[in-house]
């Protein structure tokens, strides 16, 4: 299948057509050429109750300032997405576990959410996920406890949606040139990256 | 097809398989050029090219489940993602079989094109001391070929695949036929100057790369989005589909057939020559023979060495073109891996604009003229650098929330990073290769590869080395910090493997003579990594197309007086 050929599944999806691609990659490549955001895509994992713990959470980390944030760009959804399909079953069982612990602890009022969280990453500060050269990338830290794993989702929801990379970072998909020492100016953001990981 | 149909047979689309296919056409010869993989059209087929991060999976996140069962070897290439899958190959549909305690990981291509489509590019050649390495200290054989024979065909295919880079003057590290270097970054400028200063013998120079800095010959000149190996519709980099392919095609003379895995090719006793291709349509099933006064194996390394030993027969026991029995030993690839990283606070003012596409690189400087005193090792390592100012990825691993949190990541770290990745020199050894296991057939009923290979002394001693130099390195670029990694890749992770159909003289310790030609077959030439007598430590695809071209160039005057 071809570019060509996409555009014309594409039309056929516009008008209300039913697709089902014969592979995953083939999915892929339909999502790509429709232009769709892969959160904009059916999941449906969580409670209403752990999901709104998960947007309070998610706001907490990255909060609305002048500019958006989590919520803004949808990372709860984002997050519902890699649990369900991303993690592997040990990994989503420390994450249900350590969101419905949250869940509970708001619900009997023993503190507020910034509380929570502060002290689960002081709980878990030895945590491999801290440690100097660590970073977030493609891969995944299979030990890292809950708060670990909910901060990652969380920076990687964002800085890499549509929101994060366009209206926080600077975005620029096509730069035209290369210029190594241009000046930094006092609170310019960083560029919008490609993958999580790449090295440019 | 009848016998008249076709004057050569090019197995293999990649990176040598298409050099091989445009001389040959170019220089009037009809060729049917076949490779196992399906057809991936420039730039309809790079489904992934500028796809913004929100569209990928997990915005970019490892498909880890999918890798584990069908990836598990291209994901070592670290260039593998949702954006290029389809240029991979798929690992679970095409195993091979190696001992698991010493692992080798074949990185293969996916998709017509091979992979030129993913390489990183690199290009230097190999210098007149790598091709009398062997000589001078014993290991392997000698190589039928000097520097000064190769020299005119790197200059050829510089020229014709734009490599960009500086003229150094470099002994190690000849120069070529150079398209404006690249930019450095300014913590580059600043390292490179203290560095030489203080280091003696060592240099740093841009990476030489086959990216475009302007345009060249109907190719555009890069636009620096970032990940090249998407595939590029501007064909601002080498691959087949951007360069030589389109000339091949321009001549009216080739005959592009995918999905056409080859299993194996058959040899006529009274011609002595390769009198059959057998073929088998990767997509149907169907079984195919082609013929043609030439052929030339370009499948790379191990996949021409499986071809090689599944065509035994009667008059080829041992494999065919193997009456040496050196086939499928030797094997090599380089060392690799980020050996240190380093923390710089100088030029925390520059930021940069755009993606380059390519590193700096630090030329062999151990060994270089005579054995230094105190290297315990042979011939020597170059070092490919990496510079980034951190991002949000890179910062995100701190305790905090909130507004301080969500700020700090949003603006580029108040330092920049500095890894070395060592590229080290494998030395030739028989025990190291490559055979065909009969019980483990693929899914075509076909013989499966079995590859041996560990790293040896010289190559572990080397490795220490780097560790110790990639410190001395930073601490004379002013870094206020380094971490040195011991972890030491496994072999086929340098993606680098060749050697296995070995160049030489003498026909009772060698494949192929210093034409790419078979000793044993006049119309069989084999022109891929598998010819290699030495590895050198440079990345050696540009030696590969040099040599590729000069092949043809020959086969064809052969050809031509009537001796093949
Ligand atoms: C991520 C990455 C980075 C790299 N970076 C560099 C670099 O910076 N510099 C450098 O010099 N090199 C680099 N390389 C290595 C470089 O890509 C290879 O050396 C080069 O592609 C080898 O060329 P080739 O023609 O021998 O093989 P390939 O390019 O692999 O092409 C072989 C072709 O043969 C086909 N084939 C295989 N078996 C059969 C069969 N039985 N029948 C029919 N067809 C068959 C395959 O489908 C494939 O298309 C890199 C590789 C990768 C993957």
């Amino acid at each position: 299948m071809n570019r060509r050929q996409f555009m014309q599944l594409s039309a056929l999806v516009l008008a209300g057509g039913a697709v089902s691609g014969p592979s995953l990659a083939v999915d892929q490549q339909q999502l790509f050429v429709l232009g769709r955001s892969f959160i904009e895509q059916p999941v449906d994992l969580f409670s209403s109750a752990q999901r709104k713990l998960l947007q309070a959470a998610v706001e907490t980390i990255i909060p609305r300032t002048d500019t958006p944030g989590a919520l803004d760009a949808s990372v709860d959804r984002f997050i519902e997405l890699c649990v369900a399909q991303f993690m592997t079953e040990p990994e989503r069982t420390v994450f249900i576990a350590g969101l419905d612990e949250l869940v509970n602890a708001v619900d009997q009022q023993q503190s507020d959410l910034i509380t929570l969280l502060t002290e689960l990453e002081e709980q878990h500060s030895d945590a491999a996920w801290y440690q100097l050269g660590n970073r977030v990338g493609n891969g995944f830290d299979s030990s890292a406890p809950f708060i670990c794993q909910l901060k990652e989702l969380t920076v990687v929801g964002f800085f890499m949606s549509e929101v994060g990379a366009t209206q926080v970072l600077r975005h620029n998909p096509m730069p035209g040139q290369f210029d190594g020492e241009t000046v930094l100016a006092s609170d310019q953001p960083s560029w919008a990256r490609n993958t999580p990981g790449d090295l440019s | 097809m009848s016998d008249a149909q076709f004057d050569a047979i090019v197995i293999g689309s990649g990176i040598t398989g298409g050099w091989a296919a445009k001389e040959l056409t170019e220089k009037g010869l009809r060729v049917l050029m076949l490779d196992r993989s399906p057809d991936v059209k420039h730039g309809e087929d790079y489904h992934g090219e500028h796809v913004s991060s929100w569209k990928l999976p997990f915005y970019g996140k490892e498909q880890r489940q999918l890798n584990d069962q069908e990836y598990f070897m291209s994901r070592h290439s670290g260039v593998l993602s949702a954006a290029n899958r389809h240029l991979f190959n798929n690992d679970r549909d095409n195993p091979y079989q190696y001992d698991t305690t010493k692992p080798f990981h074949w990185i293969r291509g996916g998709g017509v094109g091979g992979r030129s489509l993913l390489w990183y590019r690199q290009c230097y050649r190999f210098s007149p001391a790598d091709f009398n390495a062997n000589r001078e200290d014993g290991h392997g054989s000698a190589w039928p070929i000097s520097y000064e024979d190769i020299a005119p065909w790197y200059d050829y295919v510089e020229d014709f695949i734009g490599v960009s880079g500086q003229a150094e003057g470099l002994a190690q590290l000849p120069d070529g036929k150079f398209l404006p270097p690249m930019q450095f970054y300014g913590i580059e400028k600043t390292v490179k100057k203290r560095i030489e200063n203080k280091l003696p013998g060592v240099n740093m120079t841009i990476g030489r790369t086959a990216v475009l800095t302007e345009n060249h010959r109907g190719r555009a000149a890069c636009h620096y989005c970032g990940p090249c190996e998407r595939g590029c519709s501007s064909g601002s980099y080498f691959s087949t589909q951007s360069s030589t392919l389109p000339a091949a095609h321009a001549t009216g003379k080739l005959t592009l057939r995918a999905d056409s895995l080859v299993e194996r090719l058959e040899y006529d006793r009274d011609t002595k020559r390769i009198s059959a291709v057998h073929v088998i349509d990767s997509k149907t099933g169907e079984r195919l023979m082609f013929s043609a006064k030439l052929v030339f194996l370009c499948a790379s390394t191990i996949a021409s060495t499986q071809i090689l030993f599944n065509s035994s027969s009667d008059d080829f026991p041992n494999g065919m073109a193997n009456s040496s029995g050196v086939m499928g030993k030797y094997l090599m690839d380089h060392t690799t891996g980020i050996v240190a990283t380093a923390v710089f606070l100088d030029n925390l003012d520059n930021y940069y604009y755009g993606n380059r596409p390519n590193g700096f690189y630090i030329p062999r400087f151990r060994n270089n003229l005579d054995q230094d005193g105190d290297a315990e090792f042979i011939r020597g390592y170059g070092f490919q650098g990496n510079s980034t100012r951190p991002h949000w990825g890179d910062l995100a691993n701190q305790k905090g929330f909130g507004k301080a949190y969500k700020d700090a990541l949003s603006q580029p770290g108040n330092y920049w990073a500095i890894g070395l990745a060592g590229f080290g020199e494998c030395l030739p050894n028989a025990n190291n290769r490559v055979t065909v296991d009969k019980a483990k057939l693929d899914r075509f009923g076909i013989p499966q590869v079995r590859v041996a290979m560990e790293w040896r002394e010289n190559e572990l001693k080397a490795r220490e080395d780097m560790a110790l130099q990639a410190q001395k390195i930073f601490r004379a670029a002013g870094a206020v910090f380094t971490v040195t990694n011991g972890e030491l890749n496994n072999p086929g992770d340098g993606i680098h493997e060749m050697g296995t159909a070995r160049m030489g003289d003498n026909p009772r310790e060698s494949v192929l003579n210093k034409w790419n030609q078979s000793h044993d077959i006049a119309n069989l030439f084999v022109t891929d990594g598998s010819c290699m007598v030495s590895s050198s430590c440079v990345n050696p695809s540009l030696t590969y197309m040099a040599l590729t071209a000069r092949a043809c160039d020959y086969a064809v005057t052969q050809l031509n007086k009537g001796l093949i």
